[in-house]
């Protein structure tokens, strides 16, 4: 009797450690699937998007939720964008343009970092560091205050302001980021001024502060401090859920 | 000797002949050493050191704008040719020892540490706390920019000295008594100078006005009168406020971008010179006496 209680155990624990064994073996795999996958079709894979949104979601929570909120739907007193609506500031969304920006960050610091322009600071002497562009008048930041909130699908109040608010989108070179159509510029992190909800909110307040004292957002990046593996899941997971947002 | 140690010696012998060939090829080549498999986050292993897969994505996306899905055969070609060489000659230029004799290897170098103590402190994410003790720290830093609106007047070029001097003291008693700009400028001679017409930031007011003037204006509520006062250049003016909105505090939430980004500004610069202390506090530096500082 005792001998067969001994057995017993000793084939609980075989087939224990043969469990864990088997799963270890089984994520390896998926592992290695995800990376060898190409980003694109990773996810169209149900099994590697199910794989990476396991993966994605206890290091979001411990990574981005800091900035980006428990939620992950953004903060906009920090400036941090909704990681799953289908907006992104920087790139289209697809899982290469999101894995670069996990990997190399915004203006982090790190040579790959999404770093080639920044909201000028048009009330101040100097408005922007990397180029000239002149100042504008307290009278004009209200003017195009006027003309961004029209864009922004709100009711002017001032309908003169507004038309001389569209005259400043061009003469202070709005344009040259934000586009003529005022859609934006992914490829810089010129956000849409079109209807929809702004990066640091949508008040008049705010709206006039980022005219003139300008914006410079950071994230950190995170290549060599996340596994290549975790940042193709966050990746994967964050486009998955920004293509199902509504 | 008999057969079975012989065989044993003959044994011995080719395993040790083969043990130094292998140990030869891989002295002389690299490729002896090389693992036979490349890990899944390596698009290429070029003599031990990992080409990363992330790199080769976004060197084709810098490169050709497309992703590895829409990329030609030709275009991943060139990009992996492309990170082979390049890590094939950075592993050659560190053979010829280029950071010791090329100064623009040396301030790459250099320029590559500094952004490297630059992520490491953009990793540090600041919570709330520090950042609201840093803002109050440096509360006049992220006051608003003020602005004002004053006329600057002064007397018309045909009266000069003491009839100047009066016709601009009456028209600020005037002013004070609360009588409209347009009218005391035509009843005692005085016109406005052109320095500062309309409203104004306080750096340009400043610019503008000159550093006299612009003391005298800016204390100044709307309509209030400050004068005559002598300016820089040598004449007497007359300052009436119109409108002045002093540079306020803006809350913690309106400038709290600015906050993190010189509070992350003070941390490098913290983490930089606390490196190069470390650096030099672990170093043998040996100075020649004949350039001693």
């Amino acid at each position: 009797m005792r001998a067969r209680t001994r057995y017993f155990f000793l084939l609980l624990l075989v087939g224990l450690a043969g469990t864990l064994g088997v799963r270890h073996l089984q994520r390896l795999h998926m592992e290695h699937r995800l990376l060898d996958t190409w980003p694109e079709s990773a996810a169209l894979d149900p099994a590697l998007v199910q794989f990476a949104a396991e993966r994605a979601v206890p290091a979001l929570r411990e990574h981005c939720a800091v900035c980006h909120g428990t939620n992950l739907h953004g903060d906009s007193l920090r400036g941090a964008p909704d990681l799953l609506d289908k907006e992104w500031v920087f790139g289209e969304g697809r899982v290469t343009d999101i894995e670069q920006t996990i990997n190399h960050g915004i203006r982090s610091g790190d040579h790959r970092d999404h770093d080639l322009a920044s909201m000028p600071g048009f009330l101040r002497a100097d408005p922007y560091a990397r180029y000239h562009i002149d100042s504008l008048s307290p009278a004009e930041i209200a003017d195009l205050a006027s003309f961004v909130l029209h864009l922004n699908g709100r009711e002017p109040k001032d309908a003169a302001a507004t038309a001389r608010g569209k005259a400043l989108f061009n003469k202070a070179l709005c344009y040259d980021c934000h586009t003529e159509s005022a859609q934006g510029d992914p490829s810089i992190g010129a956000p849409s001024l079109l209807p929809h909800d702004w990066l640091y909110g949508s008040s008049p307040e705010a709206l006039v502060d980022v005219i003139s004292y300008g914006r410079a957002g950071i994230c950190p990046s995170w290549a060599g401090r996340l596994s290549p593996v975790t940042v193709r899941a966050i990746a994967i997971y964050l486009h998955e859920r920004s293509e199902k947002s509504s | 000797m008999n057969p079975g140690a012989r065989l044993s010696l003959t044994l011995w012998g080719s395993g040790a002949v083969l043990g130094l060939l292998a140990a030869g090829y891989s002295l002389f080549t690299a490729k002896g050493t090389a693992t036979s498999s490349v890990p899944a986050e390596y698009i290429a292993v070029v003599n031990q050191s990992p080409l990363y897969v992330s790199d080769y994505l976004d060197q084709l996306k810098t490169q050709f704008n497309v992703s590895i899905e829409d990329a030609s055969v030709e275009q991943r070609r060139t990009v992996l040719e492309d990170m082979i060489r390049e890590e094939l000659f950075v592993q050659r230029a560190l053979e010829l020892g280029e950071p010791e004799i090329d100064p623009d290897v040396r301030n790459a170098l250099v320029a590559s540490v500094q952004a490297q103590i630059a992520v490491d402190a953009t990793s540090q994410v600041p919570n709330d706390s520090e950042l609201t003790a840093f803002y109050q720290a440096h509360l006049q830093r992220y006051s608003s920019i003020g602005y004002l609106t004053v006329a600057d007047l002064i007397a018309r070029p045909d009266a000069a000295g003491p009839a100047a001097e009066n016709s601009l003291t009456h028209a600020a008693a005037a002013l004070r008594e609360g009588q409209p700009l347009a009218a005391v400028k035509t009843r005692f001679g005085v016109e406005e100078s052109g320095a500062a017409v309309g409203e104004q930031v306080y750096f340009a007011a400043k610019l503008h006005l000159g550093e006299r003037l612009f003391a005298a204006a800016s204390p100044l509520m709307p309509g209030e009168v400050a004068g005559p006062v002598k300016a820089e250049d040598g004449r007497l003016h007359l300052l009436y406020m119109l409108a002045n909105n002093p540079p306020q505090p803006r809350s913690f939430a309106l400038a709290r971008n600015e906050v993190y980004g010189d509070y992350r500004q003070e941390l490098l610069q913290r983490i930089r010179d606390r490196e190069f202390k470390y650096l030099k506090d672990k170093s043998d530096i040996r100075i020649n006496r004949a350039y001693q500082p």
